[in-house]
């Protein structure tokens, strides 16, 4: 039985999977692997961070201008009365 | 803390501190420090980029504003609780932020996930879909849930995991949505009545300021008068109340509380006048109280609400029971998956809540406190109103006409006696006597025993071991029995007054009449007029006083209906015998006679100055004190309906042709899906829309 499933197509596929798993589970172990994640995920939350804060410095800066804009046309309406 | 600034113009400025600078609940504290400030006027704070916007006025240097900010330190931020404005604020972020989240993770799992995981993943998301169309079919409901489970998991038995999918990330789409806008629009409400109603009188060496509850601080001292609510826990520090605890312990009997005595939040104020040092504050109570009373209540729901809701249920096993025969007559999974995706309750059991919050909210905005949808749907619908005379119809600050002393009495000192037996109730005609007597410099020692309030008819004392009353005509000649001399009448007879008399009686002799003039307010006829306008039929005044008082303030507002010398328990019944000949009817008072009245009509009304115990019966209370409002109001009711219905034939028209447009194989159910949901949401933004035209709004702001 053995022998015909290793004869099998797909004989590589389950021979990578075990494989893959054993390595995966190494590398997973290992404190350098965790010390990777861990600066991804924060480097991920640190730019998801920074992009609200440029989101929120872009609209203020935006209600700024439109609060000048708004300003500037009631001054132009007062002249004109 | 080091800021940099952004934006620096005339009474605006703008610094930011950076990220991290503060987080979100230091930011409410932050603004509420600067806001204490005498000239700042709105404070806004963003903890994503650490930013304050200040608005301020000439009272206040920039600099001072500046070396506020420059000197604060993060011990020294407050615990406070978020305004309105900020708390619609966090809504709005945590909105942005979630809807921000799910399309990214979306177009990533498109873009970058493996097939066979996106379909681990859909299977897994469908579960809990699945879970709620079984546990409603296992409890014998068939709703919104069973056509949601059945168009995901037909999707997903034809193999098609990209459409299950698709109509898994639409509904969660549209389930945010609806949580926001709800979220909102409740928000939103709850804001303007803290700020808009929810006021009470801070007493200050210059006198008792009127301040919205929410600015109160432990410490402040409140003036509590007779008929109102105690809105906080406090230690009295003046003057003497009967309160009425028994929303607290349950005891019906009003308990004495005098200097010293500890007050709570909710106990009503039966008798008396006292100034109480707060001790705890939840600006919430009172509000939430009524939130919680129009989120609860089924009964306050508008009968439009109600039964559209039970119509939407109802539709849902219609709606399978078609997608099952379009299936065994096509065996067209996808015209038969086009149909589930659709329906019509989603859109009608939200944009109609949606629309009667938003409405309430509108009059909140405009100074009116709606306790309920159904109040509006009934005001909107009435055909009838019913007018108090004094001081709803008259102007709210009566004043002396004549006074005219009896037998051996001098004029001063009917004036005096009556002054210092009035003093003591803040009823409109009592002020105006107070008024007069200081006017005059005729000052008073407290002579007389405790005095003893009869409602809607007068003050009962004892001076100098004499029994002395002082109130309607009919307390005093009716109820107490006092007869007028020959020689009295002949005196009253020569005064030609269409003024209200109140009446005074030392022992058991008239001692005299204060006549009491109560112009009728200036809009008071057009706003009849306005009232006739909008649909009402019967417009009817009901008044304690005599018949010549009442008849000349009838001419002159063009009135044709009034009933005179009406006892305050007759005005229920009269307001019943309206309703019994088939007319809906609102009634309008302010005091608290008239709160038998305001429960008895489908609709009530409580105008500015009203006592709380009216507020508190009244369905409807009035803050502005104009008598436009009352149009206003009815314009708002009529556009609420008009836009009620108008969604209804939005709602069945437009799922209808994406119902007919599937069953003709023209849209794909993620297109009906997609097309469905985006018609709920829009409907419900637009019934978030202002009900009343622009110019109406900045008349009566």
């Amino acid at each position: 039985m053995w022998k015909n499933c290793f004869e099998c197509d797909r004989k590589w596929v389950f021979l990578g999977g075990i494989a893959a798993a054993i390595v995966g589970g190494k590398i997973l172990k290992r404190k350098k692997t965790r010390e990777v994640t861990v600066n991804a995920v924060a480097q991920a939350m640190k730019l998801h961070k920074d992009a609200q804060t440029t989101f929120a410095n872009i609209k203020e800066e935006a209600e700024d201008i439109c609060f000048d804009a708004k300003q500037q046309a009631a001054e132009a309406c007062d002249c004109e009365q | 803390m080091r800021y940099a600034i952004c934006y620096d113009g005339p009474g605006r400025l703008r610094l930011r501190l950076g990220q991290y600078a503060f987080s979100e609940e230091e930011g409410w504290g932050i603004a509420s420090l600067l806001r204490q400030k005498a000239g700042v006027e709105r404070v806004r704070t963003c903890a994503q980029n650490g930013s304050i916007l200040i608005y301020y006025g000439k009272e206040i240097a920039k600099e001072t504003l500046l070396d506020a900010v420059g000197k604060l330190r993060r011990a020294d931020i407050p615990q406070v609780e978020p305004t309105g404005e900020e708390e619609v604020q966090a809504i709005d972020l945590r909105f942005q932020e979630k809807i921000c989240g799910m399309v990214l993770r979306r177009a990533a799992e498109k873009l970058l996930l493996p097939v066979p995981l996106q379909i681990c993943k859909t299977c897994l998301r469908a579960v809990p879909f699945l879970w709620h169309g079984l546990h409603s079919l296992l409890h014998g409901r068939i709703n919104v849930h069973v056509l949601d489970a059945a168009a995901i998991g037909a999707s997903m038995l034809k193999r098609s995991f990209s459409s299950a999918s698709s109509i898994m990330f639409l509904l969660s789409f549209s389930d945010i949505l609806e949580d926001y806008t709800r979220k909102r629009t409740e928000t939103a409400l709850s804001a303007s009545l803290a700020i808009q109603i929810d006021k009470v009188w801070l007493v200050t060496p210059e006198g008792d300021v009127q301040i919205p509850l929410s600015d109160v601080k432990a410490g402040d001292w409140l003036r509590i008068r007779t008929g109102t609510m105690i809105p906080i826990d406090g230690k009295v520090r003046e003057g003497e109340a009967m309160v009425n605890e028994a929303t607290m312990t349950g005891e019906p009997l009003a308990v004495r509380k005098a200097e010293g005595a500890m007050v709570y939040a909710g106990t009503l104020v039966e008798e008396g006048s006292v100034a109480v040092e707060v001790m705890a504050v939840n600006a919430q109570t009172r509000i939430q109280r009524i939130m919680d009373l129009i989120a609860a209540s089924e009964e306050l729901k508008a009968n439009v609400q109600g039964k559209a809701e039970r119509l939407a249920d109802r539709i849902v096993p219609y709606h399978l029971l078609t997608a099952a025969a379009v299936f065994l007559l096509t065996r067209n999974t996808t015209k038969t998956m086009a149909i589930l995706t659709v329906d019509y309750s989603c859109a009608i059991k939200l944009a109609t809540p949606i629309a009667v919050i938003s409405a309430m909210r509108e009059a909140a905005n405009h100074r009116m406190m709606v306790k309920g949808g159904r109040h509006l749907e009934a005001f909107g619908a009435a055909d009838t109103i019913i007018f108090d005379k004094t001081g709803t119809l008259t102007e709210a600050c009566p004043q002396v006409s004549q006074v005219i002393a009896f037998g051996d009495y001098e004029r001063d000192e009917v004036l005096r006696t009556a002054a210092c037996l009035e003093e003591h109730f803040p009823h409109s005609v009592a002020r105006a006597i107070v008024r007069q007597a200081a006017e005059e410099g005729l000052f008073h020692e407290e002579r007389h025993a405790e005095v003893k309030y009869v409602v809607a008819h007068g003050i009962a004392s004892e001076l100098e071991g004499e029994k002395v009353i002082i109130g309607s005509p009919h307390f005093v000649f009716e109820d107490e029995g006092i007869s007028l001399k020959e020689a009295d009448k002949e005196k009253l007879d020569t005064v030609d007054s269409t003024d209200s008399a109140v009446y005074l009686a030392i022992g058991e002799e008239l001692a005299g009449a204060i006549f009491i003039h109560d112009p009728v307010r200036q809009e008071a006829a057009e706003v009849m007029e306005a009232l006739r306008q909008t649909g009402i039929q019967h417009i009817i005044m009901m008044t304690g006083d005599g018949e010549k008082a009442a008849r000349n303030a009838c001419q002159q507002l063009g009135i044709t209906e009034y009933y005179a010398r009406v006892l305050p328990e007759d005005k229920a019944a009269k307001v019943e015998e309206i309703k019994a000949q088939g007319r809906t009817v609102i009634m309008v008072g302010d005091g608290i006679n008239d709160s038998p009245a305001l429960s008895a009509a489908n609709v009530s009304v409580a105008m500015k100055d009203a006592s709380d115990l009216a507020r508190e019966v009244a369905d409807i209370a009035l803050l502005s004190g104009e008598l436009w409002e009352l149009v206003t109001l009815r314009h708002l009711s009529q556009a609420l309906m008009g836009r009620i219905s108008r969604n209804y034939k939005a709602i069945i028209g437009f799922n209808t042709s994406l119902l007919l447009l599937g069953l003709a194989g023209i849209l794909q159910p993620t297109v009906s899906a997609f097309f469905h949901n985006l018609s709920t949401v829009a409907i419900s933004g637009t019934s978030m829309r202002p009900l009343l035209p622009k110019e109406k709004e900045e008349q009566t702001a």
